[in-house]
């Protein structure tokens, strides 16, 4: 019986801390778009919202905390990091089961 | 008259192993190492001395009483061996299988700290084993190397989520009968291992850990945890088995969860359900097949390799020619700098996560098909890194200049030297049983044969019962390798450890 691997735990939370899925995001959202949603997120979270403290992955609900949408935001600002983190989200979109809308999409 | 015969063997027998307790062993080895050659004593000489000014005269009272009633002195000899198996039993069986469940461990404590023990282990051991089961904080200055200290290191390990020391004792456990542990171990010690197994609703592994145990409550834990795993159960057979068994109150839910499963439902916890399920395989995409190897491996359940060989090839697909374009493209698209180099990194990167699952492939994995393939490395690699995790252990017994290496405590080393055993295990699994003459005459010949003997010429009593499971092991692989060197090197170091007295 295998014991329980930390630098595999260590993977499977940085793929699912990916920028898209806790910005809950379409990969091909802009740049705008995904500043507006951090901020959004980030403003909920100060405000205590119960919405805004878990988000969905294809392993089940996460915890969301704001510095894990810091990261988020500051890992899409690097072009090669959000390609790889693209890559990933395209790979598990439509794998995630569908959360209920917790929150209005942002404003145009 | 009738005291004078029983009495008189015992009290002989006492002075015998006073006088014979004071022990020195020694060893043969080609190498020297510094010893600790001061005399230890295995008796637990402050219990001999209760047990003869107290308990002894203790028992002769209903003797007395008896004698004085009948003619015949077989009545008082019958009333005197009950008397003596009360006194021995009584307080342990009182501690373990009362106070202890009830939630009475500073009073098992106490009454365990009173019963006879004529050997120190037996006596360190049962107290040490009681906290780690029952609650309280470790005591021993230094951890000898027996059993009970092997399985309460296990049982606290387990509680503060370290399934190391669990894994080495299940390890030494694998080809060592129970016979040779003491009479608790083999059945209540098997039940402490597996009670948080059977309370986490993961009877897979409640039942890998009885699978040595022995004893009533052991075969209820077992027929309780096979209903679950294979759905077929007796409901006759199984509260039969419950009537028979100790600690009938505890384990009642447990019993009632197989037969009336409705309406015990919310006491009982459902079975762990695995993340890899084999419907999802075949629609997941490799992204999340991915995922769900990296969470099986974090959680330590098993991997087939067949899984990784399946993520492994389906990788490749994903990262050939239109892939990897489109991968280009987007990046042209985002103005990724050297967006070569960053396409190219993908593929060493998803090899160290699947290197990392292949550590938690238990069992044979045959060379991929592919030799070139991305499966097949990672299969390459898993087999270097089991042998370079046996040849670190080895490396310290091969140098010029004696044992290279400081010892840590006894249990320490014996948990290291069966995480070694479990290395070279899957070792041979992973590369077959080739990988043992090349392991064994590259200097695991002389890591097996020696670990034990500077061991036991370092800490003496301490290392003893460890370092008879380690002469055993290294003349059944001297054997299996045909070295009769070896083979007849540590057949005559274990004749000198063997005995209890010498």
């Amino acid at each position: 019986m295998p014991v329980p691997s930390p630098d595999c735990e260590n993977y499977l939370r940085r793929h699912l801390a990916n920028p898209f899925l806790v910005l809950e995001l379409a990969p091909k959202a802009g740049r705008s778009e995904l500043e507006r949603q951090g901020a959004k997120l980030l403003a909920m979270l100060a405000a205590g919202l119960a919405a805004a403290g878990t988000y969905a992955t294809p392993l089940g609900p996460r915890e969301r905390t704001a510095e894990m949408v810091r990261e988020a935001l500051a890992e899409l600002r690097d072009p090669a990091r959000r390609l790889v983190h693209e890559w990933w989200a395209h790979g598990l979109a439509g794998r995630i089961p569908t959360p209920r809308r917790r929150f209005p999409p942002p404003p145009e | 008259m009738v005291l004078y015969f029983p009495i008189g063997p015992i009290i002989g027998l006492l002075v015998y192993m006073l006088s014979r307790g004071l022990a020195r062993s020694k060893a043969e080895t080609g190498a020297t190492v510094p010893t600790h050659r001061a005399t230890q004593s295995r008796i637990s000489i402050g219990h001999l001395v209760l047990f003869g000014v107290f308990y002894l005269p203790l028992a002769t009272i209903p003797v007395m009483v008896v004698a004085e009633q009948t003619k015949s002195s077989w009545p008082g000899l019958l009333s005197f061996a009950a008397a003596i198996f009360a006194i021995c039993m009584g307080p342990r069986w009182l501690a373990w299988r009362v106070l202890g469940p009830w939630g009475l461990p500073a009073v098992g404590r106490a009454v365990l700290w009173l019963a006879p023990s004529f050997t120190l282990s037996t006596f360190r051991g049962n107290l040490e084993l009681f906290s780690a089961a029952f609650g309280g904080a470790p005591k021993p200055q230094r951890w000898a190397a027996g059993p009970w200290f092997l399985f309460a290191r296990a049982l606290r390990g387990d509680r503060e989520g370290d399934p190391e020391r669990m894994e080495a004792l299940l390890e030494l456990l694998r080809d060592l009968s129970s016979w040779r542990l003491p009479w608790r171990l083999r059945g209540q010690g098997f039940e402490l291992l597996a009670w948080p197994a059977l309370q986490a609703g993961d009877w897979g592994e409640a039942l890998r850990r009885l699978a040595h145990g022995r004893g009533r409550g052991v075969r209820l834990l077992r027929r309780v945890a096979l209903a679950h795993t294979a759905g077929v159960a007796s409901p006759f057979l199984l509260w039969l088995a419950w009537l028979l068994a100790p600690e009938r109150r505890r384990t009642r839910p447990l019993v009632l969860a197989v037969v009336d499963p409705e309406r015990t439902a919310a006491t009982i916890p459902p079975p762990l359900a695995h993340a890899l399920q084999e419907e999802d395989a075949a629609t997941d995409g490799v992204w999340l097949r991915h995922l769900k190897l990296l969470a099986e491996a974090a959680e330590g359940r098993p991997v087939r390799s067949s899984d990784i060989e399946a993520v492994a090839e389906d990788w490749e697909e994903t990262l050939k020619k239109a892939g990897r374009m489109r991968l280009l493209s987007r990046g042209a698209e985002l103005e990724v700098p050297k967006v070569q180099a960053v396409v190219a990194g993908l593929r060493p990167t998803l090899r160290a996560e699947l290197e990392a699952v292949a550590e938690s492939v238990d069992g044979p994995w045959p060379e991929p098909q592919r030799r070139n393939g991305l499966a097949a490395e990672v299969c390459r690699r898993r087999r270097d890194r089991l042998f370079a995790a046996v040849q670190v252990e080895v490396d310290p017994f091969l140098g010029r200049n004696g044992f290279q290496r400081k010892l840590e405590d006894p249990l320490a080393e014996l948990e290291r030297w069966l995480q070694f055993r479990r290395d070279l295990r899957r070792l041979l699994e992973a590369a077959g049983e080739n990988a043992l003459p090349t392991s064994w005459y590259g200097g695991l010949r002389f890591a097996a044969c020696n670990w034990p003997v500077f061991l036991l010429q370092a800490y003496g009593l301490d290392a003893h019962w460890a370092c008879r499971q380690m002469f055993r092991w290294s003349e059944a692989q001297a054997r299996r390798m045909g070295d009769q060197e070896i083979a007849k090197l540590s057949h005559g170091n274990l004749r000198q450890v063997r005995s209890f007295l010498a």
